[in-house]
């Protein structure tokens, strides 16, 4: 569905030049749904940009549906829907409803299929209450839920998400999720998700892409991703008053005033079981889980640590090939 | 064009939402032309002519040319500099760019300033009026020729919006440069091209066509046969000149949307 070889992005300016996309290879199925994660400026955007035609690539190749993006992007645009996570296709002051029918329109859609259409994915995404009020009126979670029916409703080959859960309350997100997650069980849709949260990660995706420094660092199936992400977890423990504490079961990482960084293994030691073991030791002022986030997973990724049979402990693995020196970062 | 219809409708629609607003912004732009064809009206009254032309002549160019200008910016006006220049800073544009339509067709209904159809509506009552002052015989083919006028009045002044937008794209900041053409270009054909020096009337028939597209219908309702050089013959060109110029303006367009897509900036 998806082919890529040797895709690279440069951006010029009149000072200098950064590679945002230093040489892809992609090779990506129908029907497969692949996570594409990286650090911030990791080039992520850039190449939803380029596979979509919205951006020409400097060099390389590429195709997405038998079609060359930049060459015939509007013939694309019609298979695929592209949901940007900070912008709206959506008519910002007009009802929803209205927004729906500018879609139909756009994509040439059969009446009698949009209705229908329209009307499944209205239920699923629960956007009945919302589609008479105007798109501007509309949370951050319902417009999300509003901007996924557009991209969805012209039954795209392709669905191109990028950042879609950002900003999101847990419910929003898990709204969005299990939208997608059925989307790609029931339709085949073949979705390609550009994120930088972990959860997102990991509840959908069956395939992850990791890019730094506009590089493919990770290509991996879903197998990988306890070793990238299940390892570890951290517990915050914000003490009342500054003492020695040691848990059982976990290490403490970080020790800073007050507050301590305890690391543990969610497989060994539950989050409960470690919550009440620090109660039954000290009095606390708060606690905090802390989620992985993406840099881990790349850090985690240069240590070596994905691609071994066991995570190693802390030890030797600066980047391969000295990738890190001077990043060649462009932002987006 | 069934879509294009649709997309212009919804713009019209988010306009109108505010109907009040909507109405007092469209009078206001008429009343602004209105008053300005009187202060010319007034102006020459009092020197007696400009260029051999009278009142009525020069209000009818005044007229066409504002009628030109409104039409033309009612249909782009997302494509004026500070506009289209916050499309794109936005990304706004990178959306637009993913919609099985040509793009220029989502940017231009985008947002359309409906206000402008005062405008228009004014300019033509102004040229009415200076017909009338002018004693102008209407008979088809006149009528036929200054609708042409107006027509491509506001083709050429789409044509150098969207030439300004070209030209954003390459540099993301809107250039105010533009508006010297468009705001200024249609001023200035509102006055007889007989009393500008042959630098300015070469640049308003053969450059910006602003003057085969205003000056020379004109001569044609006014049954005038021109000034040296500038025949009343030259209409035939009009349509011809106006043709070409949007479509070196389209080419420009293209070209602008292919540096975007290899710049992403």
């Amino acid at each position: 569905m998806i082919e890529a070889q040797g895709l690279t992005k440069e951006f010029r300016t009149r000072r200098r030049r950064s590679v945002a996309v230093a040489g892809i290879d992609l090779s990506i199925e129908a029907g497969e749904f692949v996570g594409y994660a990286g650090p911030n400026g990791a080039g992520k955007s850039t190449t939803v940009k380029m596979l979509t035609g919205i951006l020409v690539p400097t060099s390389g190749t590429v195709t997405v549906d038998g079609l060359v993006p930049w060459k015939q992007r509007r013939l694309l645009a019609a298979r695929i829907g592209v949901v940007f996570g900070q912008r709206t296709s959506l008519w910002w002051d007009l009802p929803l409803s209205r927004s729906f029918e500018l879609v139909r329109h756009l994509y040439r859609v059969p009446p009698a299929d949009h209705a229908r259409r329209l009307a499944s994915l209205v239920e699923l995404l629960e956007l009945g209450p919302q589609l008479d009020q105007p798109v501007r009126s509309l949370s951050l979670g319902q417009r999300m839920r509003a901007e996924l029916a557009a991209a969805v409703l012209p039954a795209p080959r392709v669905l191109f998400l990028d950042e879609p859960t950002i900003g999101l309350d847990v419910e929003a997100k898990a709204a969005v999720r299990g939208f997608l997650a059925e989307l790609n069980q029931t339709e085949g849709t073949t979705v390609v998700l550009t994120t930088h949260d972990v959860d997102d990660l990991t509840r959908l995706c069956r395939r992850l892409l990791v890019i730094d420094h506009g590089r493919l660092i990770h290509d991996g199936a879903v197998e990988d991703l306890p070793r990238l992400f299940g390892g570890h977890r951290v517990l915050v423990v914000d003490l009342l008053e500054d003492r020695t504490l040691e848990v059982p079961g976990a290490r403490l990482v970080r020790d800073e005033g007050l507050r301590r960084w305890f690391e543990f293994s969610p497989a060994e030691l539950s989050a409960p079981e470690l919550v009440a073991r620090v109660l039954a030791e000290v009095e606390v002022r708060d606690l905090t889980l802390e989620e992985p986030d993406i840099e881990d997973v790349v850090r985690r990724i240069y240590r070596g640590e994905v691609s071994e049979p066991t995570p190693p402990p802390r030890s030797s693995g600066a980047a391969p090939g000295g990738a890190r020196g001077d990043p060649p970062r462009t932002g987006w | 064009m069934a879509v294009a219809g649709q997309l212009a409708v919804a713009a019209v629609r988010a306009k109108s939402l505010q109907p009040a607003l909507l109405v007092a912004r469209t009078l206001g732009a008429a009343v602004i032309i209105v008053v300005e064809a009187i202060g010319v009206a007034l102006l020459i009254d009092r020197f007696g002519g400009l260029g051999g032309w009278a009142t009525g002549d020069v209000l009818l160019l005044v007229g066409i040319g504002e009628a030109g200008l409104g039409f033309g910016l009612l249909v782009g006006d997302t494509l004026e500099p500070p506009a289209f220049s916050l499309l794109v800073r936005e990304g706004r544009l990178d959306s637009l760019l993913v919609r099985p339509v040509p793009v220029l067709l989502s940017v231009v209904t985008s947002d359309v300033q409906v206000r402008e159809v005062g405008r228009g509506a004014a300019g033509i009552g102004v040229a009415l009026w200076g017909a009338w002052q002018a004693d102008v015989d209407w008979t088809p083919a006149r009528a036929a020729v200054a609708v042409m006028a107006v027509v491509c009045c506001a083709v050429i002044v789409l044509a150098v919006l969207l030439l300004g937008a070209a030209s954003t794209l390459y540099t993301v900041e809107g250039s105010e440069f533009v508006n010297a053409f468009t705001y200024g270009g249609a001023a200035l054909a509102a006055n007889p091209l007989q009393i500008y020096s042959s630098a300015l009337r070469f640049l308003f028939l053969w450059v910006v066509p602003f003057g085969l597209a205003v000056y020379v219908p004109s001569l044609h309702v006014l049954d005038r046969t021109g000034p040296p050089g500038i025949p009343a013959s030259l209409l035939v060109v009009t349509p011809l000149a106006t043709v070409a110029f949007a479509t070196v303006a389209g080419l420009a367009w293209r070209r602008g949307v292919r540096h975007y897509a290899s710049t992403g900036s």
